[in-house]
């Protein structure tokens, strides 16, 4: 689940707005039985991908963009550019994916008492 | 800062950090190899030479001035696109409310008016108005190929949320206008003004000379057989209520700028030299963008104003020109008497002529639209007003002008005559123009100055009279020009253009001749120059100014007697005062003799004026010419105990103070600031770590800029430098048939932030090194240089 989870998300990420992903978290979310792994899977796909592409365009900027954004960003240091990255992405993936696992939690309560 | 959207001003957090379209995704592309676009009318190439300058090759002059647009926009886009909003009054629309004072300070100067009047006169003239049009057209193809996708947005949008919207040709108006502001948009009348009232016009002429013992005026043996015009004595004893500044029009001189040329009898080399360094405010990415063009009838290299097309300053294969700013005088203060309080009429002589009222608008991101009312009136806008009277400006720039035609002719002449002609209806901002071509070396003062009677504008003038007003525009021909003067060189560092007895005002606010003296001293020394001798005075780090008022003041400490005031510590005094005798005045950046002279004077200067004319901060200081003449007079006899009035201080009544007091007491106070801000130790009062440099972000974005420079040299010196502002393009080229030039500048040809080239010369730059300049001919297919070739294709369009 998670290896399509990050195969979804680098793929569509490219043609879809920025916050696509989230969408690939919930209903990965929805398919989790359990809230921890509903929390920590979508966050960590979507860190692990965030990260991995922010890196590749940083070598392609020969180190430069890191540089330079903890620089605009007022970090200390270059690699927290890329802990940044991870950690919006992770915290967005998080939220999404547990929003997921609750509303299937939610769905399957509301059809029961029907 | 928001996820999604951007909140406060601040980017919206998502897309700015998403590795697929934020600013990851702005790593440096490689050129292309091969492009088709249905705009050009023929196959253009672009050679990117070792240093990544691009020289373009064009079949026709509309392809190659749409080839400069499209290869500027790719590099600069967002600092053309800023640049010109500013002069708009249009950074609002971007930025919202923290810009709407600096809109509405452009659109209160009346920028947008002078604008128009720029683009009707360029639209007017055939071939401004291909340049233009071709220019504009490149620039907007780029700004396609953004929104398709097909390249990335830069950076600075991203980060403030914005996107680029079509460019028009009233941009480059805007570009002109804008440096014209910088470098001709400011004086000092009100100030002097504030002093007229307070010390009255004797003292103020005294402590504000026209002209000073040792001037080199740019110009020498200048006959203009004209009367000066008759003073008028009502105007002489007018002295205006207004003395304020408008917070938008405060003067700064810092901008400055040197050049010179040297005539085949001193040069080694047989053929002419010409040197230029430009100093304006440090700023990444860079103020010029270097480039060649070569197109049917034009093969010239230099400098570019990202914004315009042409080279502004460089040569061609005859002819070599460069610039400092004129600094004479071409906007002058009114006061004007309204009828009425809704300022629909002001007095001149007997008649109340109309005002011109004109409505603008600035739009603002996020809030309303503000109106903004012009009153315009003979003189210019009115900027200020106390009941019925009002404080008005009339300045060159807002007359309409086509200073894109004469940098059009320049890049085109093909000797000196034709470089003088090319800048014979050049307006503003009035620069000195050194032109040379192999065997003649010229320089011109040239601008559009208006008739004034001596010391006309030197103080707000009276409106209501009509003798108050210019006299007219001074012939081409009265203009202060020299060709092949005698001693074999022409040189300018933004002095006095002209000797005394010239029948028309250019003001007194010329730089004070530190610089020309040095350069002067250097050129009449040696009978033969080299280009490398160029190179190097543009790196002299001596300060002439140091060299003539420091060891006066060294021998108040040598005379014996004990100074009465208390030292910060005798050691720490003493040190200084080894360091300080042993200075050879060379600002280099290990010496901490600078440091102490500087922060000396500055406290000298302080102790001497700010008791009659206020704190340094909202005043204005005599020159360091005058200050140096005051002290020199006043140390010379050793015995008075006060040798001016100046040198006391004003605010201690029962005590008079003595110069060599003043002169003590300053050396403590600057000891006791350093000692404060940077230890008891001299070792780390180094120039270099003392006054450090920066290049920052022209926007003032932050990151975005350089950090801390090791940059040697003062105002005073040739290589100047203030910290914030210095030789923006430095360029020297030997003439004649074997053509060389050699060029730096402070940043690189990038202008994205995330790119190598985005400071890819500041290194070499501060190190004071040059780079040869690749300078290709016409029909080039391949050259050494070349590191990389784009052909821009010629495409049908579809609909042909």
């Amino acid at each position: 689940m998670i290896y399509l989870l990050i195969g979804i998300i680098a793929l569509s990420s490219w043609w879809l707005p920025w916050w696509s992903f989230s969408l690939w978290c919930f209903i990965a979310g929805l398919r989790y039985q359990n809230p921890f792994k509903a929390l920590f899977a979508p966050a960590f796909a979507a860190s692990l991908t965030w990260t991995l592409v922010a890196y590749y365009g940083d070598l392609r900027g020969f180190g430069l963009i890191s540089q330079r954004l903890s620089l605009v960003l007022q970090l200390p240091d270059p690699t927290l550019s890329f802990l940044l990255v991870a950690l919006l992405a992770g915290v967005v993936g998080a939220m999404a994916g547990i929003s997921g696992y609750y509303f299937r939690l939610t769905w399957s309560s509301i059809k029961k008492t029907s | 800062m928001g996820l999604g959207v951007s909140w406060s001003g601040r980017p919206a957090l998502g897309p700015l950090l998403s590795p697929f379209e934020g600013l990851w995704q702005n790593y440096p592309r490689s050129r292309p190899l091969e492009k088709h676009f249905v705009d050009l009318k023929k196959d253009t190439q672009v050679f990117w030479d070792e240093y990544g300058v691009p020289h373009i090759q064009a079949k026709t002059e509309e392809d190659l001035y749409w080839a400069q647009g499209y290869l500027v926009a790719s590099d600069r886009l967002f600092q053309m696109d800023l640049q010109t909003r500013a002069a708009a009054g249009r950074l609002s629309e971007l930025m919202g409310l923290k810009t709407l004072s600096v809109d509405k300070m452009f659109v209160k100067m009346g920028l947008r008016r002078a604008a128009r009047g720029a683009l009707t006169a360029m639209l007017s003239e055939p071939m401004t108005k291909t340049a233009l049009m071709a220019y504009t057209a490149g620039v907007n193809r780029y700004i396609e190929e953004i929104r398709q996708g097909a390249q990335e947005l830069p950076v600075e949008y991203k980060l403030i949320g914005a996107e680029p919207e079509d460019w028009e040709p009233i941009r480059t108006a805007y570009l002109l206008k804008m440096m014209s502001f910088r470098l001709n948009g400011h004086s000092q009348d009100l100030n002097l003004t504030r002093y007229l009232k307070e010390l009255g016009k004797d003292k103020v002429e005294d402590l504000f000379p026209d002209r000073f013992a040792g001037d080199i005026p740019v110009v020498n043996d200048f006959k203009a057989d004209q009367k000066p015009l008759k003073v008028p004595e009502e105007d002489q004893a007018f002295v205006s209520s207004f003395d304020e500044w408008p917070e938008y029009l405060k003067p700064y001189l810092g901008n400055g700028s040197n050049n010179w040329a040297v005539a085949p009898q001193k040069s080694a080399t047989g053929h002419s030299l010409l040197a230029n360094d430009t100093h304006l405010k440090y700023a990444l990415p860079a103020v010029w963008y270097e480039m060649q063009l070569m197109g049917p009838e034009v093969n010239v290299y230099g400098a570019t104003f990202p914004g315009a097309p042409g080279v502004i300053i460089g040569f061609n294969e005859k002819v070599a020109w460069g610039v400092t700013n004129a600094y004479s005088d071409v906007l002058d203060w009114y006061e004007v008497e309204f009828k009425d309080s809704g300022f629909s009429h002001y007095r001149v002589g007997e008649d109340w002529l109309p005002a011109e009222k004109e409505q603008q608008m600035i739009l603002v991101k996020g809030a309303e639209p503000v109106e903004v009312e012009l009153v315009w009136t003979r003189y210019g806008v009115v900027v200020h007003s106390q009941n019925q009277k009002a404080l008005t400006y009339r300045w060159v720039s807002h007359q309409p002008s086509n200073e894109l035609l004469s940098f059009l002719k320049l890049n085109r002449a093909q000797d000196h005559k034709a470089c003088l002609e090319a800048i014979s209806n050049y307006q503003a901002p009035a620069q000195n123009f050194i032109c040379a071509d192999a065997d003649n070396i010229a320089i011109r003062h040239q601008g559009r100055y208006p008739k004034k009677w001596q010391g006309q504008g030197k103080y707000v003038l009276d409106g209501s009279r009509a003798e108050s007003n210019w006299q007219g525009w001074i012939e081409p021909d009265l203009i202060p020009q020299a060709v092949n003067p005698e001693p074999g060189y022409v040189l300018s560092a933004n002095q006095r253009p002209i000797e005394k007895g010239y029948p028309y005002y250019l003001g007194w606010e010329h730089i004070e001749s530190y610089r020309s003296q040095r350069i002067q001293e250097v050129l009449s020394q040696s009978k033969s120059l080299a280009p490398e001798d160029l190179i190097k005075l543009q790196n002299d780090n001596l300060n002439k100014h140091a060299e003539l008022i420091l060891p006066v003041l060294l021998k108040v400490f040598e005379q014996g007697d004990k100074s009465t005031i208390e030292t910060v510590s005798e050691s720490l005094q003493e040190q200084a005062l080894a360091a300080l005798k042993q200075w050879d005045f060379v600002e280099s950046n290990a010496q901490v003799a600078p440091t102490l002279f500087h922060a000396w004077w500055k406290n000298l200067e302080e102790a001497i004026w700010s008791d009659e004319l206020g704190p340094r901060k909202t005043s204005v200081y005599p020159k360091p010419p005058r200050t140096t003449a005051l002290l020199r007079e006043a140390l010379s006899d050793s015995r008075k105990k006060s040798q001016s009035a100046w040198i006391d201080d004003q605010s201690t009544p029962d005590v008079v103070e003595s110069v060599r007091e003043v002169v003590q007491g300053s050396l403590t106070k600057a000891l006791k600031e350093l000692k404060e801000r940077h230890g008891s130790s001299l070792k780390d009062w180094k120039w270099g770590q003392v006054r450090p440099s920066k290049l920052p972000h022209f926007a003032g974005i932050h990151g975005l800029g350089s950090a801390a420079l090791d940059l040697p040299g003062s105002a005073h010196s040739v290589n100047a430098n203030r910290g914030d502002h210095g030789a923006t393009w430095k360029m020297v080229v030997a003439l004649g048939p074997d053509m060389k030039a050699w060029t730096n500048y402070p940043g690189g040809p990038s202008g994205h932030p995330f790119d190598p080239e985005y400071m890819s010369y500041v290194k070499s730059w501060s190190q004071g090194h040059m780079r040869p300049v690749h300078f290709l001919r016409p029909d080039t297919d391949s050259h050494e240089s070349i590191q990389h070739t784009s052909h821009l294709r010629a495409q049908e369009s579809p609909s042909q």
